[in-house]
């Protein structure tokens, strides 16, 4: 895929009742990086990741996944087009055990036929145990796969629902703050897990708040404001930005 | 055991439920107004087992559900004694109407909640209405007399014992078949989708795929269903297939448990039974159903088979049995 950028969100904007939430975004995210977005509360962030999962329809622009336009297409049908994706509040399958919340998303790695979705054993049992094992595993969630997923600690929720998202063999993940709500040592871990899943060799684009999170582990980042792509670039770069520290501290900090 | 989708049907303690069944039958052969009490149930409890499918599991309130059953009662009715099809086919056909039927009214799967419900319960409104005004064809109010006896492989099912075992054989078939889709991967979607749609969505399961199979299985039993009413009775009227039946139905599988399959059939049986015992009292029968309802909504929320669990858990003390959802 020399060239061609793996998402390509050309001119978005999405409007809540005449109000734009997200104004005019255009953002490529090449295979292999790690991509942070951030900006201050009410930028449009997570408004964006969800016209890009496609749980919001656009209201303008263009969204390309692999090539393909996938505006109009439904959440599921990116999904299996390989568009992960977790929540800032992990959105999980509480009353579920570990199995079932990761098995659902390996209905997306392979689509089983009717048959098999309603009558088979799609993978055989061994195998999707296997699969779901080594998911946790990778995750460090360690924990029986027949527990109920509502028993998990926060951390480990957060962990679980990146399971599931892996589980579906994303080429793109889309992680909605992922170190909120963790403790020093959990977003260390977090971290690593993150890098682990670039060298397996997923695409992460990330929105967060820790610029710790953000500074150690994004190749680049877009900077929102306003519903509007404010800057982009290496971190370093960014940081430096006059647009950046004026949209974040306000003008009398814009030091001048 | 963690893969509750792997759960196999078939048990010691299922095998010997079934062969129970099977049995009262035969302890009945000579008393046919029981045997007709008991076919009944069985018919119901097939309805109720589709009704508890969509309901239950799938959160789809179908308060048109009895009008497919009419469709399947119909079709056979019609294939059997004017068209002079073998039973085996006419039931097929009438499962085949049904889903046909079914699927013509997928668009309004779009609609949720109780937008949903009363659009399938002017469905169930306008079926109704055909059974009765469209006479040439279903013989109107008066009601369509002369369906033959069903016979399977050069037997004669005209003895209620032998039909009990038939309808029997098809509600096993049915239970085998709902308990093997909920405990496989598409049993896994379903239940996650009950909890997280969005979730689900963004997982690659589409919600529409889940609705409209759940649909077209539902509607599909209740052909069946139907089909049995028809050749068990020889006669078929409409109001069996008016909406007082879908809300009895649905009854049923409150009063039985919601997202329990053997509560839907205990739930048929109980409200079976109880139709008949308050027959003497025509319309203020209805006090007492409701009465019943209200009592068990408020006491027993997981129904009889939320009931049978805990009495089964006192006895054995240890881990609750509890059926896996």
């Amino acid at each position: 895929m020399s060239g061609a950028p793996l998402l390509s969100v050309e001119g978005v904007g999405k409007r809540f009742a005449g109000l734009a939430a997200v104004d005019d975004v255009t953002l490529a995210v090449n295979a292999g990086e790690i991509r942070g977005v951030v900006g201050p509360n009410g930028a449009g962030k997570t408004t964006l990741f969800n016209l890009i999962s496609g749980l919001y329809a656009v209201s303008a622009g263009r969204i390309r996944f692999r090539g393909d336009d996938v505006t109009h297409r439904p959440p599921e049908a990116r999904a299996r087009l390989g568009l992960g994706r977790t929540y800032q509040t992990p959105q999980v399958f509480f009353d579920l055990t570990l199995f079932d919340n990761v098995a659902v998303g390996l209905a997306c790695r392979r689509p089983p036929s009717a048959r098999e979705a309603l009558f088979g054993r799609w993978h055989s049992r061994r195998a999707a145990v296997d699969a779901v094992a080594e998911l946790l595993d990778f995750v460090e969630v360690r924990a029986d796969l027949g527990r109920q997923a509502g028993t998990l600690a926060f951390g480990e929720l957060k962990r679980l629902e990146v399971a599931r998202a892996l589980a579906g063999k994303p080429g793109l993940l889309l992680m909605d703050e992922p170190a909120a709500g963790l403790n020093r040592a959990e977003i260390d871990g977090l971290v690593g897990v993150i890098r682990r899943i670039r060298d397996g060799g997923v695409t992460v684009a990330l929105i967060e708040h820790n610029m710790r999170v953000v500074m150690g582990l994004c190749d680049r980042i877009t900077v929102l404001d306003v519903g509007r792509t404010l800057a982009e670039g290496a971190p370093d770069d960014v940081r430096r930005d006059p647009r950046v520290i004026r949209a974040y501290l306000g003008d009398t900090h814009a030091g001048v | 055991m963690p893969v509750a989708w792997l759960r196999p049907f078939w048990t010691a303690r299922s095998l010997a439920i079934v062969v129970g069944l099977a049995a009262v039958p035969w302890v009945l052969r000579e008393q046919a107004y029981h045997l007709f009490q008991l076919n009944t149930i069985l018919i119901f409890a097939m309805l109720a087992l589709g009704m508890q499918l969509m309901f239950g599991y799938g959160g789809i309130l179908h308060l048109g559900y009895a009008g497919f059953f009419g469709l399947g009662a119909y079709t056979s009715a019609l294939l059997t004694a004017r068209a002079g099809w073998p039973f085996p086919a006419a039931l097929v056909a009438a499962m085949a109407v049904a889903v046909a039927g079914a699927a013509v009214m997928t668009p309004i799967l779009r609609l949720r909640d109780v937008n949903f419900a009363l659009a399938t319960f002017v469905v169930g409104l306008m079926l109704e209405l055909v059974y009765n005004q469209w006479s040439a064809v279903t013989n109107g109010p008066i009601g369509f007399r002369g369906i033959p006896a069903a016979s399977l492989l050069g037997w004669t099912l005209e003895h209620p014992a032998a039909y009990a075992w038939l309808l029997l054989t098809a509600l096993v078939i049915e239970y085998g078949l709902i308990h093997r889709l909920l405990h496989s991967p598409f049993g896994g979607a379903l239940r996650a989708m009950r909890e997280n749609e969005t979730a689900c969505r963004t997982s690659g399961v589409g919600v529409t795929g889940i609705r409209v199979t759940l649909l077209l299985f539902g509607s599909a039993m209740a052909g069946a269903a139907g089909s049995l009413l028809a050749h068990m009775n020889g006669f078929v009227s409409p109001p069996t297939f008016g909406w007082s039946t879908s809300v009895a139905l649905l009854m049923m599988v409150v009063v039985g448990g919601v997202r329990s399959l053997a509560g839907a059939v205990l739930g048929a049986a109980v409200i079976r039974i109880m139709v008949e015992q308050t027959s003497v009292l025509g319309q203020h029968s209805n006090i007492v159903f409701g009465i019943a309802l209200l009592l068990c909504v408020a006491f027993l929320p997981d129904g009889l088979a939320g009931l049978g669990r805990q009495l089964i858990a006192m006895v054995t003390v240890g881990t609750p049995a509890r059926e896996a959802s």
